[in-house]
């Protein structure tokens, strides 16, 4: 079984541009839950919402987001 | 607020009146679906010309709401989590259904009441339910070949 995680740098740069999470979200046309768990790391946003998160920011999404792969193999 | 929301406000008012006589007029045994029928197209008549007056005084406020609604509706992880309550909601569905006919089918055989439409109706209703489920998501997978 294989876990993909987002590590991202959202809190960090939402609070750089002096935003609270409500306007960001407004910003982003998504609710204030979906930055919040993003942020928290507890869901990964769609390939559309990351690019439109970097692009508000005016960077790449590489410098945003962090890509994690834990892998699980089953010993046999 | 659309012209169309009053508009149908409106018709669903004047059904109800149409309805209300039908019940009056012809006294019979679908009389008290029509005073319920009735009930429901004029409340949900009068109530939705009530919100197109009060909204077209509340404009801007209007706005905001619709404004947040569209939002909420297209949030992705709202969205994946309405996909993923309504699997969970259709499992309990599925199994609920399933005891019932189990139920039924005891209540049938001890003869306390008598169960066969019903547990042909629930079983008939199961087994579409699946079928409809396979079809429903072969046709969706075809988007993707």
């Amino acid at each position: 079984m294989r876990a993909v995680h987002l590590k991202n740098k959202l809190d960090e740069l939402r609070k750089l541009n002096g935003l609270t999470q409500e306007e960001f979200a407004k910003e982003l046309r998504v609710s204030r839950q979906t930055i919040s768990a993003i942020e928290n790391g507890k869901y990964n946003p769609s390939l559309d919402l990351a690019f439109e998160i970097a692009l508000y920011f005016n960077m790449t999404i590489e410098e945003v987001f962090t890509y994690e792969k834990e892998e699980n193999h089953a010993k046999k | 607020m659309q012209k169309s929301n009053l508009i149908y406000g409106l018709i669903y008012v004047i059904v109800a009146g149409i309805f209300l006589y039908a019940a009056i007029a012809f006294d019979n045994k679908m009389s008290g679906m029509l005073y319920g029928m009735t009930g429901a197209l004029g409340g949900n008549g009068i109530f939705t010309i009530i919100r197109y007056f009060y909204w077209q005084k509340n404009k801007e406020r209007y706005q905001e709401k619709v404004d947040i609604e569209e939002i909420e509706q297209n949030d992705e992880l709202k969205q994946k989590l309405r996909d993923k309550a309504g699997k969970y909601t259709y499992w309990i569905g599925m199994l609920i259904v399933a005891l019932s006919i189990m139920v039924y089918s005891v209540l049938g055989g001890l003869n306390i009441m008598d169960t066969e439409h019903i547990v042909a109706y629930l079983g008939a209703y199961l087994i579409s339910q699946v079928f409809i489920g396979v079809i429903v998501f072969n046709h969706l997978l075809k988007k993707y070949d």
